[in-house]
């Protein structure tokens, strides 16, 4: 039976806009939103802000890092609680509650929380 | 084929729980894997990562649905992995499809399902909820 670590490092990147473009390119979403700051100057966020997913990969991406093939994530549950503009660093944290069980966070560099949520782990099965 | 592609827009009207918008390929292609590692740095070796289907996911949904509102907000996202695996180049098939479709407090919630699949082989199930604009 696996042991689930009681921590996951944090990992971060930042927002920059060149980011942006790739994550763009990633997901074919090109919304002017996320890329045009005259734009996005003229909404209500007032520049350009990240793809949401961002913050929601950056999470995924720590815990695979971390997990290097012995577990996955079998469930995750999260909402998107505030914008990250770009520009900022997000930084994503898994706090394990109980045995595979674990809260998520995505936070911008002055601790403001843009994603929050839960997940279950699971060990992954070796063909 | 793509029924979600139209000349109409996609308003909040148009939706109801169970409606299907057919069946989306996207490769893991060079293109791609570029722009992840863009943003997340290099991928060691030729497993895919999990956020590589989760782009996928939102790619598909986003194709899947044309033309849609301007603003509408990804409230929230539910996702289940199967712990299959696929590989760079891969081409992976999403179904996206309307589970639940209700206005509440003045808003759009619609709740959309996103399969996605390898050669028939389950791989991840997305709920992703949305505010629509219209």
């Amino acid at each position: 039976m696996i042991q689930f670590p009681e921590t996951i490092a944090a990992f971060s990147i930042r927002t920059s806009m060149k980011a942006a473009e790739g994550y763009a390119v990633l997901t074919q979403d090109f919304n002017p939103i996320h890329l045009d700051e005259v734009f996005a100057g003229k909404t209500a966020f007032g520049k350009p802000i990240a793809h949401g997913t961002m913050a929601l990969n950056l999470i995924l991406e720590a815990i695979s890092r971390e997990a290097d093939g012995a577990f996955y994530i079998a469930e995750l549950d999260i909402r998107f609680t505030a914008p990250t503009y770009i520009g900022q660093t997000l930084t994503a944290q898994a706090m394990q509650d109980d045995g595979a069980l674990y809260r998520l966070e995505v936070r911008t560099e002055d601790g403001r929380l843009v994603l929050s949520g839960a997940a279950r782990l699971a060990a992954k099965v070796r063909g | 084929m793509t029924q979600g592609i139209s000349e109409e827009l996609w308003t909040f009207e148009r939706f109801h729980a169970g409606q299907g918008f057919g069946a989306i390929e996207v490769t893991l292609d060079a293109q791609r894997v570029a722009g992840w590692e863009a943003v997340y740095g290099p991928i060691k070796g030729s497993v895919a990562p999990d956020g590589l289907i989760v782009a996928g996911m939102m790619e598909a949904y986003l194709l899947a649905i044309q033309p849609r509102p301007n603003g509408n907000v990804h409230a929230s996202q539910k996702l289940a992995f199967t712990g299959e695996q696929a590989a760079l180049d891969d081409t992976i098939t999403y179904c996206v499809k309307i589970a639940k479709a209700e206005q509440k407090k003045g808003r759009f919630w619609v709740s959309f399902l996103i399969s996605a699949t390898l050669d028939g082989r389950a791989l991840m199930q997305g709920e992703l909820v949305s505010i629509w604009a219209a």
